[in-house]
């Protein structure tokens, strides 16, 4: 089990490595254009060469990602070129809103595919023809088009939940998770199909194992052999859906955010991106980077919790 | 077996969240507006974009003036129509040349801090701003410095006349910030001004900025809202759907959504801003030879039916025109918007005329902010021989690269308001909107005049005669004037601000006041 960790690990650091010295050069770009982007369209020559020297852009642009990684091994991501905030500071007010929304997206699609896998694999007949379909139109549905919809109906309409905003849970827990269940809602619809369909078809394999026959002549209830046998054994298949749509759920943020206006990090890179605010995008892309390799590390762990073969493996 | 339960452990806790949700119906309603009768509580504004810096010498602007303008009183006020009215300076006096402005000052205002506002105030403003670099630096671009004469009198000489000083004095260049602020280092997460309310500690910056009633303001009964949230919303959907449900008392709004903005029972104010057309930057032909004949250019001006683009990207939102210049402004002239008119044979004719009737090809960079104008002016520059071939660019990209040079045209939807501002983008050799610094002696002759007049009246005819100069000499292809177009509640009113994308936060009143 330890080697198992470790060369996840390993693989992890080299990825949260490569990707953003990738991102970095493929930013890179005339410090000119940058100086005068920030600065705006009156400033003069010598503003625009202050402010290039300012933002040590003047440099190699290797040096300049070194000095860049060098920093953030630190823990200093940098400022703005903007807002002058502390690119720390916009994450640490991001991140949460995006964790929370993926996180819950996560369990909303863990609850309701295995509640609805496990039933039409085990009923079978009209069940399972029925949540096929849902499932395939779950995949066709855009998830912003169903955002925009739920908002239409609950919000506009029904006026039971708000249209757009997020409210900390410092702030109050009851209108925080009023805040988020319409997103959660809209961005789960893709991964509980996906889920499902596995949760479906892994479970009905295991239940056509002869060990399980062997337990239902030795007595044992539907609900035990379902539960305590079945699930553990048809889970490695769920859980790599899952940690693929964790992947698919945080990049579904970004647009999901725009729909609901919520500030969380999908909103934050779309807006550093489109002014070119390079700081901010590197420390999204690292913070997203790290989350990916950690939540991954997670869900391996767990694929190994369950199925012990692995850890040998 | 019974699935029954699996599937009521799922559904409880999605019905629990959904009953906590329906008992927070607060957060689902309005949050602000009047009241009736006394201070009305929240205004809740959506703003499309975030807030760029509260350092005084990088204010800006457009959307971003919501933001600063609850803490920073300005030394004038204008008014919705523009014109500037006392505010911190009671009275103003220009020298006869015009190159020297005295304000008189308001006496016994502070600052939040407890800085007194007085004439060393005033100049420490003036500087930090003119050597800021901020996107509005070019408002004191011909600031040559400020003289205290005595607390409460401030004498600012100008290195030339400058026919829109005073209004600048109302907005970003006019913002007063505590001179212990402006060196403190901390401006940027502690503002502090002399303005109706203050920054409060609950502000999330890029999330939701919250300004409380500054209780020592001079002129509190103008600002009726005890407390102002303003909340970044860059899209359009979500704006107008917080504004449906009462999330916001206000918000801009894409014409597009006009129609069901108004449908829903919101009320709209509307303003000529913008005007959208392709500027001819090249009257020299350095780059492209053919457009230095000016029947070039005025075909080009006819090639494009300014009817049809009004109504395809505006929902006639939109006025067909011909000229730049701001409908509201002194320099309009009305026979203008007929000019030009859309004539693709016309236009054939004049290419002809100019030795072009083969055509000739020109590169154009792709309008990142309107993608749908391309099609529109490939198809009908291509009708009288003129072939574009599009470069792609970025949108964080576009301003710089076609303020560079490289293009001989590129396409403009922008902002157009008081009309000296845009003589020196659009039309002085280094404005940033003329990028091969194109000067004509009968164009600068024109431009002096406006520069020098004595009088309103004058000042006007001399605009005037330069808006016909750019016309007949078609220094750009002009087609609309879209409408920006402001959604409120119904228990909001508010005025547009001429020139300005977003009303002025001065404007916003509860309905049911008088």
């Amino acid at each position: 089990m330890r080697d198992f960790i470790l060369k996840r690990a390993a693989s992890g650091v080299a990825l949260i490595v490569l990707v953003p010295t990738v991102t970095f050069f493929l930013l890179y770009r005339d410090p000119t254009s940058i100086a005068r982007n920030i600065l705006g369209e009156g400033a003069s020559t010598e503003q625009v060469n202050a402010k290039v020297a300012q933002l040590g852009l003047d440099r190699p642009p290797v040096e300049q990602f070194f000095s860049w990684a060098a920093s953030a091994l630190h823990g200093n991501l940098g400022t703005s070129w903007f807002t002058s905030t502390p690119v720390s500071t916009s994450l640490s007010v991001r991140v949460p809103v995006t964790l929370w929304i993926v996180l819950l997206g996560v369990l909303l699609t863990a609850l309701v595919a295995i509640a609805l896998g496990v039933a039409a694999a085990v009923r079978g007949g009209w069940m399972d023809r029925a949540l096929q379909v849902v499932s395939v139109g779950g995949f066709s549905i855009p998830n912003f088009w169903l955002g925009l919809m739920l908002v239409l109906v609950f919000a506009i309409n029904l006026r039971v939940l708000p249209a757009t905003g997020y409210v900390a849970p410092s702030t109050s827990v009851s209108r925080w998770a009023a805040s988020l269940v319409l997103p959660v809602l809209a961005i789960a619809i893709h991964a509980v199909a996906a889920a499902t369909q596995q949760v479906r078809g892994a479970t009905k394999d295991v239940l056509e194992q002869d060990y399980i026959r062997t337990l239902r002549a030795r007595g044992l209830s539907g609900r035990s052999i379902v539960f305590r046998h079945a699930l553990k054994n048809a889970a490695p298949p769920a859980l790599t859906v899952l940690s693929l749509q964790l992947i698919g759920l945080l990049s579904g943020a970004v647009v999901i955010e725009k729909v609901f206006a919520i500030p969380g990090l999908g909103s934050l890179t779309v807006n550093a991106t489109s002014i070119g605010d390079i700081p901010v995008v590197m420390g999204v892309v690292l913070v997203t980077v790290f989350i990916v390799v950690i939540a991954n590390l997670l869900i391996d762990l767990a694929y190994g919790w369950v199925n012990p073969k692995v850890r040998v493996q | 077996m019974r699935f029954r339960n699996l599937t009521i452990a799922v559904a409880i806790p999605v019905l629990a969240v959904t009953a906590l949700a329906g008992c927070s119906a607060d957060g689902t309603t309005g949050s602000g507006g009047a009241t009736g009768g006394g201070a009305a509580q929240t205004l809740s504004l959506a703003a499309q974009t975030d807030n760029n810096s509260f350092d005084t010498a990088k204010l800006d602007v457009a959307n971003n003036i919501q933001y600063w303008q609850p803490i920073y009183d300005t030394l004038v006020k204008l008014t919705p129509a523009g014109d500037p009215q006392p505010n911190l300076a009671t009275e103003w006096t220009y020298t006869a040349d015009r190159k020297a402005l005295t304000l008189k000052l308001r006496t016994g205002v502070t600052f939040t801090d407890g800085k007194p506002f007085d004439a060393e105030a005033v100049k420490a403003n003036l500087e930090h701003f003119a050597k800021g670099g901020g996107p509005s630096t070019y408002m004191l671009q011909d600031f040559q410095d400020a003289k205290v004469v005595d607390p409460s009198t401030v004498t600012i000489d100008l290195k030339q006349a400058s026919p829109a000083f005073v209004g600048y004095l109302g907005q970003p260049a006019g913002a007063m910030a505590s001179p212990a602020a402006l060196t403190s280092g901390q401006i940027e997460s502690q503002p502090i001004g002399s303005g109706p309310y203050v920054l409060d500690p609950s502000t999330t910056r890029g999330s939701r900025y919250v300004y409380a009633r500054n209780p020592g303001y001079w002129n509190a009964k103008a600002y009726p809202f005890n407390q102002v949230v303003i909340t970044p919303m860059n899209d359009n959907t979500p704006r107008l759907n917080a504004l449906k449900t009462g999330q916001v008392n206000g918000a801009f709004l894409a014409q597009t959504s006009a129609k069901e903005a108004q449908a829903s029972g919101l009320k709209l104010v509307t303003e000529p801003v913008d005007f959208l057309g392709i500027n001819i930057a090249d009257r020299d032909g350095k780059l492209v030879p053919a457009l230095k004949d000016v029947k070039v250019r005025r075909a080009i001006s006819m090639a494009v039916d300014r009817a049809g683009v009004s109504k395809a990207l505006y929902q006639d939102l939109a006025e067909p025109t011909a000229q730049l210049f701001n409908k509201q402004s002194s320099a309009y002239v009305p026979a203008l918007d007929q000019a030009d008119a859309f004539d693709v044979n016309a236009a054939k004719q004049l290419m002809s005329e100019a030795g072009y009737a083969g055509g000739f090809e020109v590169t154009m960079p792709t309008t990142s902010q309107l993608p749908s104008l391309d099609p529109i002016v490939d198809a009908g520059l291509k009708a009288i021989g003129i072939t574009v071939h599009r470069d792609a660019l970025p949108r964080d990209q576009y301003k710089v690269a076609t303020q560079s040079g490289k293009y001989a045209m590129y396409s403009l939807p922008q902002a157009v308001g008081d009309p000296w501002r845009d003589i020196q983008k659009y039309l002085l050799p280094k404005g940033p909107s003329n990028p091969l610094h194109s000067e004509n002696p009968e164009l600068t002759a024109l431009v002096d005049k406006v520069r020098t007049a004595t009088s309103d009246d004058a000042r006007a005819a001399a605009y005037q005669d330069v808006n016909r100069w750019v016309v007949d000499n078609a220094w750009f292809a002009v087609w609309t004037r879209p409408l920006t177009v402001y959604g409120t509640t119904t228990d909001v009113t508010t005025t547009m601000q001429f020139g300005n994308t977003v009303p002025y936060l001065s404007s916003y009143k509860p309905a049911t006041a008088g």
